[in-house]
């Protein structure tokens, strides 16, 4: 009877744990995994997940050996890679766009993967490298964004969410996290973007590109960025930047995917088909000239190689 | 034994001896005896145990020569500064050595050999499909370093003769040299012959001209079409694809080649069926073709397709994804 009081009596995630244990029998069996996965009790007994490493005596060098990182491409584990994602500052807020190709190997995987994860209102994440990687920690980063507004009443900066997520994979250094993330919001000090990867750099910054693409995005982003742009032009340039490396990089393509974040939160600009782009532009949105973006299509009959009609 | 010495003897001097009714009775030969024997019957050879006479035995020796033990045993020393075993120990490297040597630990190997594929280099694919009395061959245009693209209008398909074509998906630099060389050889060909080539020729020529090269193989799987006149008079649509080093695969519906192949396979076996009139045909393997390249990432940027019948070849540009 007491046994059954104690049953229900609470409402809190102590019951249960209380129930577990009862079902599971003694407390040493439990293990650490239940508190730190998905699949037990969520992450009520500690702060941080916890993760099951390789049984052996250095785990770190072990998974280093076995696992993608830019040292040596040839190892065992491949996770998906090949991206292109970009994100910039300006006057009227942050610009975030991205492709949505996936590539196992030369396998194009998925043409519709969003790339952009949505922390809260005001949080942006752009995803390169380990998809779940991404994936799992920026969602987890927030939850921790929402803790700190319940404890401390107000939103998290981007700066403190960014550094978060940082010392975060920091401490599991070397193990084969994979991820090169632009952090992007509006906070107290107007737009920010940081740039955090695996690796534990954190950059703060007006202009960023990362992935396998970012070279073909930068050179476009460089020629036509200006602190002054207007939202139009700013909405254009991410949108021509993510093109170029759709269309020059193999492993990036398919769409655009096109985030705007102003002073009340991020908003979703629109999905662009880059083959669409490519022969009939974005078609009736701001900023845009009007007409394809493909070389091919802008200097028809203007070029030597190319002549007009009947010459 | 004696008289089978003799009868050398007497064919090195050229001295006959033996009586000549004796060669006319003897049997006459398409084979040639062996000039130690009468005849070539096996038989001739029994009883002859030649490694038993002295005389001649040393040339039929079965074992190896061991000196006896008085020419062992005072045999001069060595001119040698070094022992036997300092020779041994100077020879063979530090075990460690050779293994790294011979056997590359996988992580090692990435340090000294650059990783991608020569096959990969370039991307591009082509297919080829059978339909009634006709074919169609298709290529992708894309050439590429790998993962950055150079060219949307890179072909890799060509005419061999009015009714035969090659797609030649590969290394772009052998695309370029393996062309030029079946025109010559079909040039060649036309000169010694004074005709076209069939199909089916056509097919071992290219197999043999890829086996030439076995241990420095073209890094390119060539797939050709065309169509073939029987000797009733008949047109026979005929597809054939080569691996690198030339085993060739006749197929009786489709044949696919390139870093797309695996995509291609997938949407044909869906696609294709038999006796597809032209215009069908088309549709297929351009279908065929532009889906397979949308799933790889380095086939695309546009496409090609060649539709041969028996009086006309019709070449087609598709419009393909450009990323």
């Amino acid at each position: 009877m007491n046994s059954f009081l104690t049953r229900y009596s609470s409402t809190t995630p102590e019951a249960y744990i209380r129930k577990a244990k009862e079902l599971y029998g003694e407390d040493d069996d439990i293990s650490e995994m239940i508190w730190g996965s998905a699949g037990g009790f969520g992450n009520l007994a500690k702060g941080v997940p916890t993760f099951k490493v390789p049984a052996v005596p250095d785990p770190t060098s072990f998974l280093r050996m076995h696992t993608d990182d830019h040292a040596d491409p040839s190892c065992r584990i491949k996770i998906k890679h090949g991206t292109t994602t970009l994100a910039f500052r300006y006057q009227g807020g942050v610009i975030v766009a991205v492709d949505s190709r996936a590539t196992a190997g030369s396998y194009v995987a998925s043409g519709t993967v969003k790339k952009v994860i949505e922390i809260n209102p005001y949080l942006l994440g752009t995803m390169a490298g380990g998809a779940a990687d991404c994936q799992y920690w920026e969602t987890y980063l927030g939850m921790q964004c929402r803790l700190h507004e319940l404890r401390n009443r107000e939103r998290i900066s981007v700066a403190a969410a960014s550094k978060y997520l940082s010392n975060l994979v920091y401490s599991y250094k070397g193990m084969g996290l994979s991820m090169g993330t632009m952090i992007c919001g509006w906070d107290k000090t107007g737009p920010a973007i940081f740039y955090v990867d695996s690796d534990g750099t954190r950059l703060k910054g007006d202009l960023f590109s990362v992935g396998s693409g970012s070279t073909f995005a930068y050179g476009v982003l460089d020629q036509g960025y200006r602190w002054d742009l207007t939202d139009a032009e700013a909405q254009e340039l991410g949108r021509r930047s993510i093109y170029a490396a759709g269309h020059r990089d193999a492993f990036s393509g398919n769409t655009v995917n096109l985030y705007h974040v102003k002073q009340d939160g991020w908003q979703f600009i629109g999905n662009y088909d880059i083959s669409e782009l490519h022969y009939n532009g974005p078609g009736d949105v701001p900023g845009a000239p009007g007409g394809g973006y493909g070389y091919d299509v802008r200097v028809a009959g203007r070029t030597s190689a190319n002549a007009p009609e009947g010459q | 034994m004696s008289s089978i010495v003799n009868n050398i003897k007497d064919k090195v001097t050229g001295k006959d001896n033996s009586s000549k009714q004796n060669q006319e009775s003897e049997q006459t030969f398409t084979i040639q005896p062996h000039p130690a024997q009468k005849t070539n019957d096996p038989r001739d050879l029994q009883g002859n145990n030649f490694a038993a006479d002295p005389k001649v035995g040393a040339f039929h020796a079965r074992e190896p020569y061991i000196p006896p033990p008085e020419i062992k045993n005072n045999l001069p020393p060595a001119q040698c500064t070094r022992s036997r075993e300092e020779r041994t120990r100077a020879l063979v490297l530090h075990p460690s050595t050779v293994l790294s040597v011979h056997h590359f630990p996988p992580r090692q190997a990435s340090r000294y050999l650059p990783n991608m594929s020569i096959m990969e280099y370039n991307g591009g694919s082509v297919i080829a499909m059978v339909g009634k009395e006709c074919v169609a061959i298709a290529s992708d245009l894309r050439l590429g370093n790998q993962a950055l693209g150079i060219s949307s209008n890179f072909q890799k398909i060509f005419p061999m003769t009015d009714r035969i074509y090659l797609g030649l998906p590969g290394l772009a630099t052998d695309v370029t040299t393996l062309k030029e060389t079946f025109r010559y050889r079909l040039n060649m060909y036309k000169i010694k012959e004074e005709r076209e080539i069939e199909p089916q020729t056509f097919a071992h020529l290219v197999s043999s001209t890829l086996y030439e090269r076995r241990f420095a193989p073209w890094f390119i799987e060539p797939v050709m079409a065309g169509i073939e006149k029987t000797p009733s008079g008949a047109y026979k649509p005929f597809i054939a694809a080569t691996d690198l080093i030339g085993c060739i695969n006749f197929a009786k519906d489709f044949v696919v080649a390139g870093t797309a192949s695996t995509k291609l396979f997938g949407v044909a076996e869906g696609l294709w069926e038999p006796d597809l009139e032209p215009e069908d045909l088309f549709e297929t393997c351009a279908q065929t073709l532009l889906n397979a390249v949308d799933r790889d990432a380095y086939s695309g940027w546009g496409a090609e397709v060649y539709l041969i019948t028996k009086d006309k070849v019709i070449k087609r540009t598709l419009k393909g994804r450009m990323d």
